[in-house]
């Protein structure tokens, strides 16, 4: 059925057709339109899930995990600030390889205060071994929470994942969204599978010291784990496209966009990706030869994809909404590594919530392509769409 | 424009501009659900922030026969939705950005406006105090205002799935009196046709 | 890619640590005509090593893996457990 939903609505559509049994989120803008939805859902009886209301997203995170080792199928949601203060539960939550489903929210870190969306708190967590997929549109958010599920409980993986929204942009957007039946649902989502339970007639002890050896083979596990999950998620997505909706191809962990005849071209990740489009058939039209590669999988990271996306292409420009201050974009150092072209060039912009549509994309990818035509389509570059003002300085007043 | 609206290349942007609390966001989402009724491709969305009663508040609407890719505000709107005629003396942000030529714009007022676009207007707070649409003392404008926007895009979005779209939103007597008003609006409303 | 996969869990097992008897300094000496079948020890003994003797109820200790920490002589109300050297 196709409803008219924001990112937040779709998500709490796809924990209730995943038939979730716990769920404990904690509010924080951009996400908390998930747990209201949650509430309401709870309050007419259409979910019988369990909502635990409570004090902090380490709690959130805490009781979540209890619940999942308990052997429930769970999800909790945060961002910003909400993620950061759960960052500790997240690690603790990877190493105990108990799938788990998250929504990040994403938006940008304090201080100054900032509602607004960027990627930084979401590409922070990419060492902490889960699962990371972004979304570009309410419906990939919705279609990845579902496979989410399904990925995290396979036992190739047996990992968390978390599915990442532009926060405002796609959470607050209120769209078209194809909601497929909870039979649909059903014959792909199978019962809730994971690697162990807590259950206190028969006593297993979870995350008791372990020696050096035995820990660093726990960590390599993960990694393999990891890598392997490539397979499974291109597996569950064919499924997820036969059994669920066709409507997004998940046959693959990334997207491309015009990029196969393109001499330049464009990586980036999440809703902006739609925007990045318009601008690449904008200069189509003009002669350019430019396409997109969207990156819709961060961990696992789909090396083969990327290089054999950008193996023949003139340059490369790395478009990130996220800043490793003082180096580069964390996607542009992840498409660094993988791939060696002459020129790749990063423009770090959108931070904070700075709107970049497609009329600034033509303008940075038009630069971007007179660049490499000079062979100068390298470095890292700060992109603003106007002129900002200067802001008054103030000292102590003994200084004065 | 709204010739146009039926070749399936147009993308019909509207910009709702009004105050914190009058429910511009609400109206903006009302249209998206009612134009996702007749299987049009629609995102609506509200100026990103927060949320501060009285103060200025935009909310977007884009409606399209193909999906809909871009994200960004709207910065050149076919027509803005005023609903608060006030706002006009606030600030520029309700002119901005509309085509001197074709741009429309429709405004909660009691009488004529002289603007530079095709103006239209409706008595949307008389409308609403008239039938009682009232709460905390502000007239609710917002679903009302919609009934003459429907009338102004020659029903391209039809007053049906408006009304499926406000039982959706609302229920009993709220929902009831909004439909009033909304069928009130759309008789009502009164073109003021200006060129530059 | 690794032949097995691994989880940070542990199933509690007696022993798995080696017979840690072996790590004890000072033993404790349960005196039998003082003790009183409170089980104080028995409740507080971190490595499960204080035992019942179901013919009077009274506490031994499990050598084997005692060690020798002295919670039980502190907590014994009656004074019944003495800490001796093992040298």
């Amino acid at each position: 059925m196709m409803r008219i939903l924001t990112g937040n609505e779709a998500i709490a559509q796809a924990v209730k057709l995943s038939k979730v049994k716990v769920s404990a989120i904690y509010p924080i803008t951009p996400q908390t339109g998930i747990i209201e939805e949650l509430a309401r859902l709870k309050s007419e009886g259409e979910i019988d899930a369990e909502i635990i209301r409570v004090e902090s997203e380490h709690s959130a995170m805490a009781a979540t995990l209890g619940a999942a080792l308990a052997g429930v199928r769970v999800f909790t949601a945060t961002g910003s600030q909400g993620l950061f203060y759960m960052h500790e539960m997240v690690w603790w939550t990877a190493g105990t390889r108990i799938p788990v489903v998250m929504v990040v929210g994403s938006r940008a870190l304090g201080p100054p205060w900032n509602l607004w969306n960027e990627h930084t708190d979401f590409m922070n967590e990419r060492d902490s071994g889960w699962l990371m997929a972004y979304a570009s549109t309410p419906q990939e958010a919705f279609d990845l929470v579902v496979q989410a599920f399904r990925i995290s409980e396979d036992d190739r993986v047996f990992l968390p994942m978390m599915v990442g929204m532009d926060g405002f942009i796609l959470s607050h957007s209120k769209t078209n969204v194809y909601l497929p039946t909870q039979e649909e649902v059903d014959s792909f989502l199978p019962p809730r599978r994971q690697p162990y339970i807590i259950d206190p007639q028969e006593a297993v002890g979870m995350g008791n010291i372990f020696p050096p050896l035995e820990y660093m083979k726990l960590r390599q596990s993960i990694d393999s784990s990891i890598k392997s999950s490539v397979e499974v998620i291109k597996e569950v997505g064919i499924e997820y496209n036969k059994k669920v909706s066709p409507i997004i191809n998940y046959s693959t962990l990334n997207t491309t966009y015009r990029l196969e005849d393109a001499d330049y071209a464009v990586v980036l990740m999440g809703a902006w990706a739609g925007d990045a489009m318009e601008a690449i058939d904008e200069l189509r039209r003009k002669g350019i030869n430019i396409g997109l590669l969207r990156i819709r999988y961060v961990r696992p990271w789909a090396d083969d994809e990327v290089i054999s996306a950008l193996k023949d292409k003139k340059a490369v420009l790395v478009v990130d909404r996220a800043a490793s201050l003082g180096r580069a974009g964390p996607l542009y150092m992840e498409v660094a590594s993988t791939t060696h072209l002459d020129q790749m060039e990063n423009v770090i912009t959108g931070i904070g919530g700075v709107s970049i549509g497609k009329e600034e994309f033509i303008k940075m990818f038009s630069e971007f392509v007179e660049e490499a035509k000079r062979g100068k389509a390298n470095g890292v570059k700060w992109f603003y769409p106007q002129e900002v003002e200067k802001v008054e300085l103030r000292v102590p007043k003994d200084l004065e | 424009m709204f010739n146009k609206l039926h070749s399936g290349l147009l993308l019909l942007q509207i910009r709702f501009h009004g105050r914190g609390g009058q429910g511009v966001v609400t109206a903006s989402h009302l249209l998206a659900e009612a134009a996702g009724y007749q299987g049009l491709y629609t995102v609506a969305f509200p100026i990103y922030g927060a949320e501060r009663r009285g103060a200025e508040i935009e909310a977007y609407c884009r409606i399209s026969e193909t999906p809909i890719r871009v994200t960004s505000p709207i910065e050149k709107p076919d027509m803005s939705v005023i609903l608060d005629h006030t706002l006009l003396e606030v600030s520029k942000n309700p002119l901005r950005g509309l085509d001197k030529g074709n741009g429309t714009v429709l405004v909660n007022s009691k009488k004529p406006l002289n603007l530079d676009y095709k103006t239209y207007y409706v008595d949307a707070t008389g409308i609403a105090i008239s039938i009682g649409l009232v709460k905390s003392g502000w007239p609710l404008v917002n679903v009302v205002m919609l009934g003459a926007l429907i009338r102004v895009l020659n029903d391209y979005v039809k007053l049906d799935s408006l009304k499926k779209a406000i039982h959706e939103e609302f229920s009993g007597n709220i929902a009831e009196l909004n439909i009033k008003g909304v069928e009130m609006a759309y008789k009502g409303v009164s073109g003021v046709l200006q060129y530059a | 890619m690794l032949k097995y996969q691994y989880y940070p869990i542990t199933v509690p097992d007696r022993g798995a640590g080696g017979k840690t008897g072996n790590w004890r300094v000072v033993r404790p000496l349960v005196n039998k005509s003082k003790c009183i079948g409170c089980k104080a020890c028995f409740m507080f003994c971190p490595e499960d090593t204080i035992k019942i003797d179901e013919s009077d109820g009274k506490v031994y200790v499990d050598y084997d893996y005692c060690k020798g920490c002295g919670v039980c002589s502190n907590v014994c109300p009656v004074k019944a457990i003495e800490m001796v050297s093992e040298a």
